[in-house]
């Protein structure tokens, strides 16, 4: 048989009942901390932002500095040619019915080396539309693959192959090399304009030369 | 044709002797149209499945009768005699696929290729970044670590080319 015991006659005396005012402060101090709760909700990043870069901005001419590194674009051209040096020291000349757009780049780091990669660097249209730097051009000529040391400047050009309507607008944007392993979501970037305004780039095209070397002659 | 992401038109099929070897090369122009530059990809092997992930070659899904290769087929870019792996946004390419033959067989007359499709959709729950991914049977796994996963692609498409000999 189950025994039902009725509660030792002993139990504590009930807790003082909280005064009205008690009970109030309570409530609006739960009320307070839900809409706080629901208000820094309005704060969080969206989805698409968590994942950019902290973007420095600046212009053609100009010293960009994106904290990890600075950079610099002094000259932009465009070719209908340029030329390129394979493995071996090969040199050969590439063409395009489109447009190579060669800028001048130098760049240098305060304190730490960085090594650019080919996936740091595009050029972004004045339409939004993003380039990579061409495969055609070895990465040896260019300023992709080299190291970026404090203390001095390296200079080298990067080469993009655009189609004529890429260039109104177009600007040149730099990440800070991350590691491929270790996430940063707070790497900087620099977004250089290239003051390429619509006449400004109809200029350009325009004047588009033949042939742009890029190997060094005396290599 | 529209892959949506890119637009592709099927040129030819040649048929070819190169140093006492024979090749196949299938010549399309392909336009990106994305905004962001693309690697031309590769062939995948042959299966139901592919690499959601794949580029524009992925789309290349089957060719029946199946081209007797050793190795994977080779997919270039080909622009005055340079090669390149890239396909810029805005810009008409034309793309090579070269099948090396395996030696002593001969290609067929004809050859279909049934061709694949590209949307535009979220990697996962968990990644919920906009990719363009290649267009799924039925729909991408949207799991919490299924992001990589193969999926068995839908074919928008079937092609039929003639192989023909080179005209020299």
């Amino acid at each position: 048989m189950v025994a039902v015991q009725a509660p030792p006659a002993t139990a504590a005396p009930p807790a003082a009942k909280p005064s009205f005012w008690g009970r109030a402060g309570r409530f609006t101090l739960g009320v307070a901390l839900a809409a706080a709760a629901v208000y820094a909700q309005s704060l969080a990043m969206p989805f698409d932002q968590k994942g950019s870069f902290l973007t420095h901005h600046g212009s053609l001419g100009e010293e960009v500095s994106a904290d990890r590194f600075i950079a610099k674009v002094t000259k932009v051209s465009a070719a209908k040619s340029v030329d390129t040096r394979d493995y071996s020291g090969q040199t050969g000349k590439v063409q395009t019915s489109h447009l190579f757009l060669v800028l001048d780049v130098s760049g240098t780091v305060e304190r730490e080396p960085v090594q650019l990669r080919g996936s740091d660097v595009w050029l972004h249209a004045g339409d939004g539309r993003r380039y990579q730097r061409t495969d055609k051009v070895d990465e040896s000529i260019t300023l992709v693959g080299k190291y970026l040391q404090p203390g001095w400047w390296t200079s080298a050009p990067l080469v993009f192959e655009v189609p004529e309507d890429a260039v109104p607008g177009a600007k040149l944007v730099i990440n800070a090399p991350t590691s491929a392993f270790v996430v940063d979501s707070f790497a900087p970037e620099a977004e250089i304009d290239l003051k390429l305004s619509e006449p400004a780039a109809a200029r350009l095209i325009e004047a588009a030369e033949p042939f742009h070397p890029l190997v060094p002659a005396n290599s | 044709m529209d892959q949506t992401l890119f637009r592709t038109e099927f040129i030819k099929a040649v048929d070819k002797t190169e140093n006492g070897e024979r090749v196949v090369e299938l010549v399309l122009k392909v336009r990106n149209m994305g905004e962001e530059t693309k690697n031309v990809g590769v062939v995948p092997e042959p299966g139901p499945k592919v690499n959601r992930h794949g580029s524009f070659a992925t789309s290349l899904l089957k060719v029946t009768p199946p081209l007797k290769s050793g190795n994977p087929p080779e997919v270039y870019v080909l622009a005055y005699g340079v090669r390149s792996h890239q396909l810029q946004p805005g810009i008409t390419h034309t793309v090579v696929v070269r099948y090396d033959l395996e030696r002593g067989t001969a290609p067929p007359p004809e050859i279909t290729l049934d061709v694949g499709g590209f949307v535009l959709a979220t990697v996962s729950r968990r990644d919920q970044r906009e990719l363009w991914q290649v267009a799924p049977k039925k729909e991408l796994p949207q799991g919490a670590g299924q992001e990589d996963d193969p999926i068995e692609p839908a074919v928008i498409a079937q092609v039929t080319l003639p192989v023909r000999p080179e005209v020299a």
